[in-house]
């Protein structure tokens, strides 16, 4: 062999090797240049893929970190049954055991059907084209194609059967999702997995659950199936709440996997925020049991029950009738209103309880002292040049002292302390007070009737200072006595202490918020000193008394209007008060509507139907927020004297 | 020194070996560290569906543990069970309001009863003379 052979050979070997790469660099800019679109185009169909994180619902909790409110993640199993293999077959009966299926129904839904053609009849919705094990754990979130067929998710979870969004509408389409059980629970799901039946495959959708059932429902409210907030705090705190939903943007395999290397966008999902209430759910429970006892001792058309600290925070808000909000459906059409928070939303005349108001405005204005003495025996008086008739009383009440005013509960009187202050001192007080304003509690709250005091008639300056003609709700009259209770200073009345993120960082703190001042602190302190005389001897309330505690409350019985008229056979009967009296720790108001049928002598009032539950809710609490009597000790004082004795 | 003519393909050939095989490398070390994201990223997106699952999971089991803890169901489960448990409706701390030393006396049930309410004693002091 000549070596210019060789050195040819060589030459040839190394053009053919350029050609070679040559070709292969004129292919690649072929394929991603030129090409590159017409190639990419059905990949970019068929591989793009976005999976929506369904952000978890915030929890509701009590004060003490109780979980009134949660959401608890639930599959909602379906079959394709175009998918399903024949070496499955024997695992369909543990299918439907587990499920509680019978058998049959199963493999009814089991059988592949098809939709008819559109306009033929109702069709299945279009299925959306679920993400094969998205996550691994056989619970795909939804994912979308970008076709414009594509329809949104947004209930995707509520329909039976879904059918092919590829297929024409004019033919028959398959069915490519039947329902099995909407709630199977993660654990169930766990095991329906292990199964491995291939085609059974489920969607994670987060349920409300009320794990206390009807504590607090009135306050709570309730998230309906469509995972909308439909009352309570539910629906005001929903923007906290709720969340915010992520997705992220990515790609599929051949067999519907995702690829999470490809994953060009991702939005995280943002879990609601826990919104923590001052509700104590003991307390609530008290109230609860207590207002089941007035309920199955009186049979009432309704009554409420509030329990709230000195700075404003509800500490319970029962009502009776009441629901339990993980059966919120299976309230008759006719009793939804046992859903409302009556306690806000209902108004009634407060009675007597109102002459707090009077009482505190004239002291206020240095109009009468404590002991000042007015005849309560008189039943007309002279007010701005007409004689007005006083309302009557229960029994004749002769002259009376403020304090004896308050704690007999004498309607002349209160008329007269009424007079004394005019009708513009007195509306500016009872405004003062919080009637006939809304208080910014967060729901449902109504404003009262508090009128114009120009539009008042001549007789209503003797009827408002006893509680006609001025109507509240039960949490405005608690409001109000919540004024003698923290020093004179009316404040909103508030649920929500506390919004915090789900790793338990406070995102918001709320504080006592004061509305206004009422009254000055020393009236305030005297009007507690009269409030006490209502539960000792020859008060109305007796029954109200705490042994080893100064009881600070009014008792308060009205009318109710039937059929246009003040009624004697219908009353609101209440009870409003706090205790210890000299250092308040628990405001407690009960009312109770139209207990007269089975209330002791036939009639509902105050002082039988709902003093006793104040006392016994009281004395329920002291232990358990832990009161001590307050102002002044009998214990020191009698140390003392013995230590003097000593010396 | 005569230089040899296929010098120059023989390091062309050569310079083409070693393009190639670098190429080749670099290609095969794209597709394995390719391969290692796929890897990396899936074995993370498991890791995260995992911790999902277990929180998923715990929750439930919270649920469930606060739902059997209900206030209702517990006294439904007092009455039935025959437990006879009470709510604490006694309250802790006796409010003394008489004397206390007298009570304690008398609770004991022994010891000299205290005649708080005589006037004290007349008490002698000697005085000292300058």
């Amino acid at each position: 062999m000549s070596r210019g052979f060789a050195s040819n050979r060589i030459a040839v070997l190394g053009v053919t090797l350029f050609a070679c790469f040559a070709g292969l660099g004129v292919r690649l800019v072929w394929l991603h240049v030129v090409d590159r679109d017409s190639i990419l185009r059905p990949v970019v169909r068929a591989r793009p893929m976005l999976i929506p994180e369904t952000a978890r619902r915030g929890d509701i909790l009590d004060a003490r970190g109780a979980r009134l409110a949660t959401s608890r993640s639930e599959i909602v199993l379906g079959v394709d049954p175009h998918s399903l293999v024949p070496k499955d077959r024997r695992k369909w009966p543990e299918l439907a055991a587990l499920i509680g299926m019978p058998e049959d129904e199963l493999r009814e839904k089991f059988t592949p059907r098809y939709a008819p053609p559109a306009g033929e009849a109702p069709a299945p919705r279009t299925v959306m084209k679920p993400a094969a094990d998205d996550d691994g754990d056989g619970a795909p979130a939804l994912a979308f194609d970008f076709s414009p067929r594509a329809t949104p998710p947004a209930d995707a979870v509520g329909h039976e059967e879904e059918t092919d969004p590829s297929a024409d509408p004019r033919e028959p389409r398959p069915i490519l999702w039947v329902k099995l059980r909407d709630d199977v629970p993660e654990s169930l799901h766990e095991t329906i997995r292990r199964l491995n039946i291939q085609g059974v495959y489920g969607r994670r959708v987060y349920r409300r659950v009320y794990p206390s059932n009807q504590l607090g429902s009135h306050l709570i409210g309730f998230v309906n199936r469509e995972q909308q907030a439909a009352t309570g705090l539910e629906s005001y705190a929903d923007f906290y709440l709720r969340g915010q939903q992520g997705w992220r943007l990515g790609e599929r395999d051949g067999r519907n996997r995702e690829l999470p290397q490809f994953a060009v966008r991702e939005v995280p999902r943002f879990d609601g925020y826990n919104v923590r209430l001052s509700i104590d759910s003991t307390v609530q429970d008290i109230v609860e049991q207590e207002l089941a006892a007035l309920a199955a001792k009186f049979r009432p058309a309704k009554a409420s029950i509030i329990v709230s600290d000195t700075d404003g925070f509800i500490l319970a808000m029962a009502n009776y009738p009441t629901f339990n909000p993980n059966e919120y459906n299976k309230v008759p059409k006719d009793e939804e209103a046992r859903m409302k928070n009556i306690a806000v939303t209902d108004v009634y005349e407060p009675g007597s309880v109102f002459k707090i108001v009077p009482a505190a405005a004239a002291l206020e204005e240095r109009l009468v002292s404590a002991r000042t003495v007015i005849d309560c025996g008189v039943d007309r008086a002279t007010y701005n040049g007409r004689v007005l008739k006083l309302p009557a009383e229960d029994h004749a009440m002769g002259r009376l002292s403020v304090a004896e005013i308050i704690s007999h509960s004498s309607n002349r009187g209160a008329a007269q302390l009424g007079m004394l202050l005019g009708e513009e001192r007195l509306h500016r007080y009872a405004s003062a007070f919080g009637f006939g304003t809304r208080l910014g509690f967060p729901t449902g709250e109504v404003r009262g009737t508090l009128h114009p005091y120009k539009k008042w008639y001549p007789i209503d300056i003797t009827r408002i200072p006893m509680g006609h003609t001025v109507s509240s709700t039960v949490l405005q009259m608690h409001q109000a006595m919540s004024v003698i209770a923290s020093g004179g200073v009316l404040l909103r009345p508030q649920i929500i202490r506390q919004i915090t993120s789900s790793t338990g960082d406070v995102v918001y703190a709320y504080d006592r918020a004061e509305i206004g001042r009422a009254v000055s602190p020393e009236t305030a302190a005297e009007v507690a000193r009269m409030l006490i005389g209502v539960t000792r001897q020859g008060g109305t309330a007796t029954n109200a008394a705490i042994e080893g505690f100064d009881v600070a409350g009014k008792t308060g019985t009205s009318q109710k209007i039937i059929d246009g008229r003040y009624s004697n056979r219908h009353h609101v009967g209440s009870f409003v008060g706090f205790f210890p009296a000299q250092r308040p720790r628990v405001v407690i108001s009960v009312v109770v509507d139209d207990a007269d049928r089975t209330a002791a002598g036939g009639n509902g009032y105050g002082r039988v139907v709902a003093a006793p539950s104040f006392k016994r809710i009281g004395e329920r609490l002291i232990p358990i927020l832990g009161i001590r009597p307050g102002g002044e000790s009998a214990v020191p004082r009698l140390l003392a004297r013995n230590e003097g004795g000593r010396r | 020194m005569k230089k040899s003519p296929s010098a120059f393909a023989n390091q062309l050939l050569l310079c083409v070996l070693l393009a190639f095989c670098t190429g080749g490398s670099i290609g095969l070390a794209a597709v394995w560290l390719r391969h290692q994201v796929s890897v990396t990223a899936r074995s993370n997106r498991d890791l995260a569906a995992e911790v999902a699952r277990l929180e998923r999971l715990i929750d439930e089991r919270k649920t469930l543990l606060e739902t059997e803890q209900a206030p209702d169901k517990l006294r439904g489960l007092n009455a039935s069970l025959r437990l006879g448990l009470v709510p604490m409706s006694e309250l802790p701390v006796l409010q003394v309001t008489e004397n206390v030393l007298e009570r304690m006396v008398r609770r004991a049930g022994s010891g000299p009863r205290l005649e708080t309410a005589l006037p004290p004693a007349p008490v002698t002091f000697r005085l000292a003379r300058n």
